[in-house]
Parts: structure tokens; C-alpha cells; sequence
């Protein structure tokens, strides 16, 4: 009895099989790179969140200028800085523009000014923006609510 | 006997192709989680500090005596002043208002007066007076020391946050 063998040979199968598999990877790997942060780093490779953690500065408001210091007493520069206004029932967040240097408050550098919208505000919390590198060139990253310097007015 | 007739791909293959995707994703995911090794960053050394021993105003003069109390060698300050007592932080720098009879060493950085052109000159217990001519009234002075801090091969200058001192004063 003669059998007649059709279809695809064994070897196409498996090839098929790892360019299917490759295939299924890379839009895998692509979607999850997507939902993941792209990683900006600081100081030689070292992800800008545990630069976060360095950061340090001094601040107070005084609100019979309506003025804002800022004092950088750590070692990492602080690009910009963000302001979270809270007043009664909500809250707005600015960043710091008058008189902020345009590179940012290096080590041992001061700030003075104001706030756009300081009217009613009964808190406010400071939030430091720092400068990294990634694939994509300097990127500026906002540090979380955590590394902000709350001051209650 | 049956004879078999085996195809496809063989074991060793099976093998190469499993070890070289595990090295593929390993070195993905080392390559995204090795930023989040924490390394350490530049860090002025526990046991710095300045003292300010004598603070005399005079008119538009101030004179500060600087000594350094700490174990290790500093090699200059930062130095700001507050315009009013109600400001809590002290933000207008004064490194630009050092007399130069009295200044022994560059100003760097925009704002930091060295003691001297070495790193680290200031040994522990010596001290150092400079002189200011003010052109505002001041209700505070912060100082906060800064030495040269071995990062790798290089020398980066530290600031000492942790050390800074303040002195309530009134010089118009």
C-alpha cells in the first residue's frame, strides 16, 4: 500500500513556528516597552527616581511679600520647580518662572519670587523637576509628591 | 524492525535556540533594571563642618571668622544672607561682596569663596577671617561649607548641606 504524503514538511513547520514566535515577541516587547517609562538616568546611569531621594533644599513663603525662597543645600541640580497651590476644596499646580535661573539652581543656588496664583492658598507644596538623559536626548523628569517640601501658610 | 524516519529539529538545536532567547531577555532585562542599582552619589563627608567663631558689623563691613570644627579638611563655603527676619532662608549671595585684602583664594562656581587655590586647604582647627562690604541691611547669615569629594577617578566639589550654619545678626 502505496501512502501519499502531503503538506508542509517538518522543517517549514518549524520555521514557521519561530517566525511566528518572533513575530508574537516583538509586538509583545514593543506594547510592553510602551506601558513601561522609558528610563532617564543621572550621574553616570543612575535612574532619576533614586536621584529624587538626593535631592535636597531648603524653602519658606512669607506672606507679607507674598515671596518664596528656595535654597538648594544638596548636591543635584534642580532644573525647574513645581508648586502644588492647595486652597479651600482645590488645588493648582505652576511652575516657578520669575527670576528662576534659566539652567536651573545649581549647588548652593537661591531663588526669591513670587506665585502666580498664591490668592487663598493654604498650602503649598514644592515639587523639584530635575534633567536627565535617555535614548531621546535631556529629558526633564517632575520628582513625586513624596520629595516635595510642604510649607503651610 | 520498524525503521523511523526521524525529522524536524534536532535536540541541540532545541537547546541553542532556548539558551540564546534566555541571554536575549536576560540582557533586556538587566539592561532596563541596572538603572535602578543604586550607586552612590556624590556626598560631602559626615564629620565636616565650620564654626563661625566672631561676626563683627561695622557700618557697611562685616567680618566673619570662619573656623573649621570638623575632622576633615574644607575647602571653601557657600554664604548667603536674609534681607529680613520674617525670610527663613537666607538666598542673597554675598560671595560677590568679599573683599579682596582678605580673600586668599578664587571664587568658583559663581559662589563659592575658597580658602585658598588647593582643594581641601582649611585643616581642622585653623581658621580664616574675610571681610564683606554690604550694600543692604541683613538680618541672617547661612554658610554652608563645600570640599573636594573623590567621585572615581575625579574631584567634585560636595556641598555640605547637613553642615550649614546659621547666624541671626543685624548689620545695616
Amino acid at each position: 500500500m502505496v501512502i501519499k504524503k502531503r503538506g508542509l514538511s517538518p522543517i517549514v513547520a518549524t520555521m514557521l513556528l519561530i517566525a511566528i514566535v518572533i513575530v508574537i515577541g516583538l509586538i509583545i516587547f514593543l506594547w510592553f516597552r510602551g506601558i513601561t517609562e522609558e528610563a532617564i538616568t543621572k550621574f553616570d546611569g543612575t535612574n532619576i527616581k533614586l536621584v529624587c531621594e538626593e535631592v535636597s533644599f531648603d524653602a519658606s513663603y512669607s506672606s507679607s511679600s507674598e515671596s518664596l525662597f528656595i535654597a538648594n543645600t544638596g548636591n543635584v541640580p534642580i532644573y525647574k520647580m513645581k508648586v502644588k497651590v492647595t486652597g479651600e476644596g482645590s488645588h493648582t499646580t505652576e511652575t516657578l518662572q520669575g527670576g528662576w535661573p534659566d539652567f536651573g539652581l545649581s549647588q548652593g543656588g537661591t531663588f526669591s519670587g513670587g506665585i502666580a496664583e498664591s490668592a487663598g492658598a493654604n498650602k503649598l507644596l514644592l515639587i523639584p523637576v530635575l534633567i536627565g538623559h535617555s535614548d531621546k536626548g535631556d529629558m526633564a523628569y517632575t520628582c513625586e509628591e513624596r520629595h516635595g517640601y510642604e510649607i503651610i501658610i | 524492525m520498524i525503521r523511523k524516519k526521524k525529522k524536524g529539529l534536532s535536540v541541540m538545536i532545541g537547546y541553542i535556540l532556548l539558551i540564546t532567547f534566555g541571554i536575549i531577555m536576560s540582557i533586556i532585562v538587566y539592561s532596563y533594571l541596572k538603572t535602578y542599582v543604586p550607586k552612590d552619589l556624590l556626598k560631602c563627608d559626615e564629620g565636616s563642618s565650620l564654626f563661625i567663631k566672631e561676626v563683627n558689623c561695622s557700618g557697611t563691613s562685616l567680618n566673619i571668622t570662619l573656623k573649621n570644627n570638623g575632622k576633615f579638611n574644607i575647602a571653601g563655603y557657600f554664604i548667603h544672607a536674609a534681607n529680613n527676619s520674617a525670610q527663613e532662608v537666607a538666598t542673597v549671595d554675598l560671595s560677590s561682596k568679599v573683599h579682596n585684602d582678605t580673600l586668599t583664594g578664587p571664587i568658583i562656581m559663581g559662589s563659592v569663596v575658597m580658602f585658598w587655590t588647593t582643594p581641601n586647604f582649611l585643616l581642622p582647627n585653623q581658621e580664616k577671617t574675610h571681610e564683606y562690604t554690604l550694600d543692604h541691611v541683613i538680618s541672617q547669615i547661612q554658610i554652608t561649607p563645600v570640599r573636594y569629594e573623590n567621585e572615581g577617578n575625579l574631584q567634585r566639589l560636595a556641598s555640605c548641606g547637613n553642615a550649614k550654619i546659621l547666624e541671626d545678626l543685624y548689620c545695616s
